[in-house]
């Protein structure tokens, strides 16, 4: 399930379960969605998100790419390691500011695994 | 001593006289001149020489230093030959000149410096022989190895042209087409007619056969308008079937008739000449394609183009689209003579250019109604494939192998169905035979036993209302079903089971290693039942196992099938495994080594929460899922990795997740057919296998922004080797996860 929420500069999204293939469909509309409403700022809220593959980064991504070529930028909040790593193989990282200082209210139900070390590159600071 | 056949001349040598009387009366022309500072004046000919030229010495002295060039034609070699003769060395060449007659022959001359004594000036002797003869024959002979050199070539190129319509999956093979043909032209390029033209590098397949549109109106940005006066029209190369298109226009003049949609419209053959200058319609096919034609001409070569020539890209039943051609007749501005116009096309290009049409019309065509008829036969079949809904509270795992060369689907079903909330209903079932009638027959009991299942719970009740129906549709094969519902007590959190059978083998309790056969409520086949249908009940406990399978897993040639049931009831009651997938692969890995029937099997197990968690039970560490092409078979292919991984007690759970759901997604994107998923523990790693019917290989792509996934392979390949190999009709792809570094710390992975 996906959410948006906007104040004057800023435009929350906050998805909730797996994000892949079979939530394909509804991508093309929120994308536009979130164009359409032009603000500067995308915060992306991954905290109930339990799942994320490909698929879903190039949504992301999408979002993130259409923001920056209009100035703004997006943040990512409550991603996890796999996550992460998943942007990192698309080489899509730098579109992205991590909010690493971010604790989710429910982040025991935060991922659907175990959080397991997968090779991440170093990422610049 | 060697004696001689005949005696040595005696006679004396020959005299200086006769020799210069020799050389005066020889056939072959002769002359001597003077030195090359002196301008070379001819000083002698002979007679032969007199014939040949039509003059004699003292005429050739009237023409100036040089006389002997004004007699024949230029030639490229003449600065070498020159150079020669200043520098006093002997020189040879073959050089045309005019014959009286007006005619060209070829002359060899022959030029030699006579040797002289001291102070004496220098004096050539030259000798000319026609060999005319030779140069014509020598020209006709690499004229006709030019008209083999080229009819290789275009065989060629005709042949690589097949080559890339072998393969219309490929995004850019009408773009390479034209490419290959502009070694023959100077543009070309594909046109599809998909409702409207339109600009084509490849073809999209999954767009079905149309070559329907008759106004063509993508967007086509006017660049420039071939303003001019000269009259283009002509017949193109002497090639008579070439219509031409439009004439000189002229302000006044009504729209030209659009030859380009009678091509279209396969009133005319083609090809047509379309010019570019003419004034068309803005959304007729010749007035479309003109501004999509100069816009691109003008853009890949910078020369406004005057005509194009149009040939028609067929299919079996109509014209999918058009090749144009540009022959390089750049359109030279108001004021160009007849002079400007480009030299007409040599019929082989004409030639070449309508195989590859009529080649790339057929190989679209082809590909088109295959990809049609694909996605039809998918998607009938995917539309009679087994169901497995997710049930809440169960563990519940289904296999099904059909046994039919050419389909997906065969005779035997199996149904898994959340009736509501707490009531899950289930049916197994086989139609007798397995061929396609079969199939058909499978799916319209199928509904028939949904649509009362979700109306009546008790399974007598639903298959009673079954066989009243049955008789009167008039199903033209018997099939046999066991139906069953399994209800929920919320209070005791405890499962009951229902169930009543049409002539199917009865379904098997496992229960703390006993086995037993429900062989209570059974009946006539469905649709032959003169009975009421009884329903047998069984209260269920945790750990238990339901076993509902067809006939396919027990029934050999060599055995009867008591002995076959025998076997089974002995098989399943050695299975050790405490997960449904478990239990159905040691049935599988002992059972159904060589099926001759289809096979359907739906294991459920009631969880035992206490019980699993302590006991590791010994089963083989393998599993398998069939799942359907479909977006939700991804995510539930990664719930089964989270549990096996949990039964397996392996570590690199996300891992294995991130890596099953791109594989699984792939086979859902590009695969064909069901998606076979397999894991093994190698004890090195966990090993997944995807298995579907789509023999094309994995593609790892580098990100191409339009291929949404396209970093899957890469993010495979970042946690895993990998690989694939044909399968059956299809192909596996595998992944061994790399062993992650333990964490001794770390908690045993959660359920997911």
């Amino acid at each position: 399930m996906i959410e948006i929420a906007t104040s004057s500069t800023t435009t929350t999204l906050v998805i909730a379960g797996d994000l892949d293939l079979a939530e394909r469909d509804q991508f093309p509309e929120i994308a536009a969605r979130v164009v359409g409403l032009r603000r500067q700022l995308l915060v992306i809220d991954m905290c109930r998100v339990t799942f994320m593959d490909s698929t879903g980064a190039a949504f992301l991504i999408s979002l993130a790419d259409s923001g920056r070529k209009r100035g703004g930028a997006t943040v990512l909040r409550g991603a996890d390691e796999r996550d992460l790593f998943v942007l990192e193989v698309c080489g899509a990282l730098d579109l992205f500011r991590v909010d690493h200082d971010h604790h989710c209210e429910q982040s025991d139900v935060s991922t659907g695994a175990t959080p397991v070390h997968l090779p991440q590159r170093h990422r610049p600071s | 001593m060697t004696d001689l056949p005949y005696p040595v001349s005696t006679t004396a040598p020959v005299s200086g006289e006769q020799l210069a009387l020799a050389l005066t009366t020889t056939t072959v022309p002769a002359f001597v001149t003077g030195p090359w500072e002196a301008g070379m004046p001819v000083i002698w000919v002979n007679e032969a020489f007199e014939r040949l030229v039509g003059v004699g010495a003292e005429d050739l002295g009237l023409l100036g230093p040089h006389p002997l060039l004004a007699l024949v034609e230029d030639d490229p070699h003449r600065a070498a030959a020159q150079a020669d003769l200043a520098a006093g060395r002997a020189m040879r060449r073959i050089v045309s000149a005019r014959k009286r007659d007006g005619g060209v022959s070829w002359l060899q001359v022959d030029v030699t410096p006579m040797p002289r004594a001291e102070g004496e000036e220098l004096r050539w002797v030259g000798v000319t022989t026609d060999v005319s003869e030779y140069v014509d024959q020598q020209a006709a002979q690499l004229a006709s190895l030019e008209v083999e050199r080229r009819e290789r070539a275009d065989l060629d190129l005709i042949a690589q042209t097949t080559e890339l319509l072998g393969d219309l999956e490929y995004p850019f093979a009408l773009r390479d087409i034209a490419d290959l043909l502009r070694s023959l032209v100077p543009w070309s390029g594909f046109y599809l007619n998909d409702d409207g033209l339109q600009y084509a590098d490849g073809v999209d397949v999954a767009s079905p056969p149309t070559g329907r549109g008759r106004r063509h109106t993508r967007y086509v940005p006017e660049t420039w308008h071939v303003d001019l006066a000269g009259d283009p029209s002509g017949v193109v190369g002497g090639h008579a079937d070439v219509h031409d298109v439009g004439t000189a226009p002229s302000p006044d003049a009504a729209p030209a008739v659009d030859h380009v949609q009678e091509l279209l419209d396969g009133v005319v053959d083609g090809p047509v000449r379309l010019d570019l200058s003419g004034s068309y319609g803005p959304h007729t096919a010749s007035g479309w394609l003109r501004r999509d034609l100069v816009r691109r001409v003008v853009e890949e070569s910078g020369v406004v183009p005057r005509s194009v020539v149009v040939h028609a890209v067929a299919g079996r039943r109509r014209v999918l689209g058009l090749l144009a051609t540009w022959h390089g007749d750049a359109a030279r501005g108001p004021g160009a003579d007849a002079g400007g116009r480009a030299e007409p096309a040599p019929e082989h290009i004409f030639t070449v250019v309508e195989v590859v049409a009529r080649r790339a019309g057929t190989a679209i065509d082809n590909a088109r109604l295959y990809a049609r008829e694909h996605r039809l036969a998918e998607a009938l079949q995917r539309a009679m494939l087994p169901e497995q809904a997710d049930v809440t509270g169960l563990d519940v795992w289904t296999y099904y192998a059909p046994n039919a060369e050419h389909a997906q689907v065969g005779g035997d079903w199996y149904d898994v169905l959340q009736i509501s909330e707490g009531t899950v209903g289930l049916v197994i079932g086989d139609v007798v035979g397995h061929d396609v009638e079969a199939a058909a027959a499978m799916g319209q009991l199928r509904s028939v036993v949904r649509a009362y299942a979700y109306e009546l719970t008790t399974p007598g009740t639903v298959l009673d209302r079954v066989d009243q129906l049955v008789t009167g549709m008039r199903v033209p094969r018997p099939a046999s079903m066991v139906y069953a519902t399994l209800h929920h007590v919320t209070d005791d959190d405890s499962w009951s089971v229902e169930y009543t059978r049409a002539g199917h083998l009865p379904p098997l309790l496992l229960r703390d290693g006993d086995v037993r056969l429900l062989s209570g409520a059974s009946g006539s086949l469905v649709g032959f039942g003169t009975a009421a249908r009884k329903t047998g009940r069984e209260v269920l406990r945790r750990g238990d196992v339901l076993l509902f399978y067809t006939d396919g897993l027990i029934e050999r040639r060599d055995r009867s099938l008591k002995v076959g049931l025998d076997t089974l009831v002995e098989m399943s009651g050695r299975i050790t495994a405490r997960d449904a997938a478990g239990v159905g692969e040691e049935l599988l890995s002992r059972l159904a080594d060589s099926p001759e029937d289809d096979v359907a099997i739906v294991v459920v197990r009631v969880p035992d929460p206490v019980q699993d968690a302590q006991v590791t039970a010994l089963s083989p560490r393998s599993r398998r899922w069939l799942l359907p092409s479909e977006p939700a078979s991804i995510g539930r292919a990664r719930h089964a990795v989270l549990r096996t991984c949990q039964a397996w007690g392996l570590v690199e759970s996300a891992a294995a997740e991130l890596v099953v759901s791109e594989l699984v997604a792939n086979g859902v994107l590009h695969g064909w057919g069901n998606i076979a998923l397999r894991l093994f523990d190698t004890g090195d790693g966990l090993r997944i296998e995807v298995e579907d019917a789509n023999p094309a290989p994995p593609v790892a792509t580098d990100g191409h922004p339009n291929r949404v996934g396209g970093f899957g392979m890469q993010i495979v390949e970042r946690l895993a080797d990998w690989g694939w190999r044909p399968a059956g009709t299809g192909k596996l792809v595998w992944a061994k996860l790399r062993p992650q570094p333990m964490q001794p710390d770390e908690p045993a992975p959660a359920l997911g």
